[in-house]
């Protein structure tokens, strides 16, 4: 079976968790449960990448945290996402259309 | 759910325990704790939810990455810890070695110093020119001198370093694991040395005695032999007082990560979440040493025992001490000129200078309490 190229995901980790905080805020168990549900199963992100995601995003401005008491009344950290975060999600959506553009022009239809 | 928390215990077991590790596991343990509750909730059996989270969770060596664990000091305590680089320890222990250097050599000068009135004196009995004992005088007087110089001077070669014992700094692992090789390899090197500043001290007599008895020239058993005698004790001195140079600059750069200010752990607990304090106490760091949080820095330089309030003289003549504790080389510098010059007995007051290497330890623990 194929799996998805880790190498190519990694750099747009950012990205699929910006995407989904773009609605409202979201904390981390809800953020890898959107993924997987978005991506039909396919792509499940592991609890370190997402986390360290977070921790690399909050230092660069894009994303903020804060504490809030979920309703079964448990401590959670929610990110919200940042005007910057923003900006720097719409750079990378232009990133990948070019990317994806010139990939496909050497990929063979396989059927 | 506590096989899976003791997964995670495991997985963070080796990581330094700063807040930031603290968060990042506390918010995994929440994500795993949430998968793990939907997972039940599913209908799935508790092996199975246990088997799913942990092989969804990921590896650490991405964390770490993440957390910026390679540089981890930079948040081990506050953030205000001043980094010394690798060039930076290379130039303190150059600064200490050369210190050391002067220190030593101007000890040497103070012992041999009166090596010339011996010698110089018999000469000029021996051949009655009165010129050489006035030579003699001037060479004790200037050698003293120029020894007292240098050892005086020796104290500001480090001035510059000061900072060290007065602001917190820290070192990376890569000059942990560099200082420690070379400390290990100077080490023979320098026990050498001590062995034979030893030696010579306790040699030193042999000259005296062999050549008062073998020949029976009085510029020879009156002039060359004590004049040896001191020559073999300043090197000797000169040795054991230079070898532990390099060591202890060693030792205070290896020591500096470990070294917490009471302040630091104040600025902790006042960081922390609220479940934090039994936490953040012990920091330990990256290669495992387990670093005792001392609370006694804060009030080190306040030398308070119980009876302290009895005497005020008595505080005084205490404080006194541990001045003169502190410049221990120059205090010992003084008794050694006060004894000398008021008994004239030079020929055994230089015992002072191998007494005050071998007592220096004990007596700086004793008076300003185990501070170093």
């Amino acid at each position: 079976m194929v799996e998805i190229s880790s190498d190519v995901i990694r750099g747009y980790n950012d990205t699929i968790i910006l995407f989904t905080l773009l609605d409202e805020p979201s904390y981390g168990y809800e953020i890898s449960k959107r993924i997987r549900a978005l991506s039909n199963d396919k792509y499940i992100i592991k609890e370190t990448t997402l986390y360290s995601a977070f921790t690399r995003m909050e230092k660069n401005g894009y994303i903020e945290s804060y504490i809030q008491n979920a309703e079964n009344g448990k401590k959670r950290t929610y990110y919200r996402i940042t005007e910057n975060g923003k900006k720097y999600y719409k750079e990378k959506c232009e990133e990948w259309n070019l990317t994806k553009e010139v990939v496909e022009l050497f990929v063979k239809k396989t059927d | 759910m506590d096989t899976i928390k003791k997964y995670l215990e495991s997985m963070f077991e080796h990581l330094p325990k700063t807040l930031e590790v603290m968060r990042a596991k506390d918010e995994l343990y929440s994500m795993m704790e949430d998968k793990y509750n939907e997972l039940i909730s599913e209908g799935k059996k508790e092996n199975e939810a246990i088997g799913i989270v942990i092989s969804e969770f990921g590896n650490l060596d991405e964390l770490a990455e993440g957390l910026g664990l390679s540089k981890v000091l930079d948040d081990l305590v506050s953030s205000d810890r001043r980094y010394v680089s690798r060039q930076e320890a290379d130039d303190y222990v150059d600064a200490v070695v050369s210190r050391r250097f002067m220190l030593s050599l101007g000890i040497l000068l103070c012992i041999l110093s009166p090596a010339g009135p011996i010698l110089l004196d018999s000469i000029a009995t021996a051949t009655g020119l009165n010129l050489f004992t006035g030579i003699g005088v001037a060479f004790l007087f200037l050698c003293a001198a120029v020894g007292v110089g240098f050892i005086v001077f020796s104290n500001y070669i480090t001035k510059s370093w000061s900072f060290l014992n007065k602001q917190p700094c820290y070192i990376d692992d890569e000059t942990i694991d560099y200082l420690k090789s070379e400390k290990e390899e100077c080490q023979t090197g320098n026990g050498m040395l001590l062995a034979v500043g030893i030696m010579l001290c306790i040699v030193s007599v042999i000259p005296v005695i062999v050549l008062d008895a073998a020949l029976n020239v009085p510029i020879i058993s009156d002039g060359v032999g004590p004049s040896m005698m001191f020559t073999l004790a300043a090197v000797g001195v000169f040795l054991i007082v230079f070898s532990s140079g390099r060591n202890k600059a060693y030792k205070k750069l290896l020591s500096l990560n470990k070294k917490v200010f009471a302040r630091e752990i104040l600025q902790q607990f006042a960081d922390a979440p609220d479940n934090g304090p039994e936490k953040s106490v012990k920091i330990e760091r990256v290669t495992g040493e387990v670093v005792e949080s001392d609370y006694k820095d804060a009030s080190y330089s306040s030398y308070d025992k119980p009876e302290q309030s009895s005497d005020s003289t008595e505080k005084k003549v205490k404080n006194f001490i541990k001045v003169m504790v502190k410049d221990y080389w120059k205090s010992v510098l003084c008794i050694y000129i006060i004894w000398s010059f008021f008994t004239f007995s030079w020929g055994s007051s230089w015992v002072i200078w191998p007494l005050a290497a071998i007592l220096r330890k004990p007596i700086e623990q004793y008076f300003l309490g185990g501070k170093h």
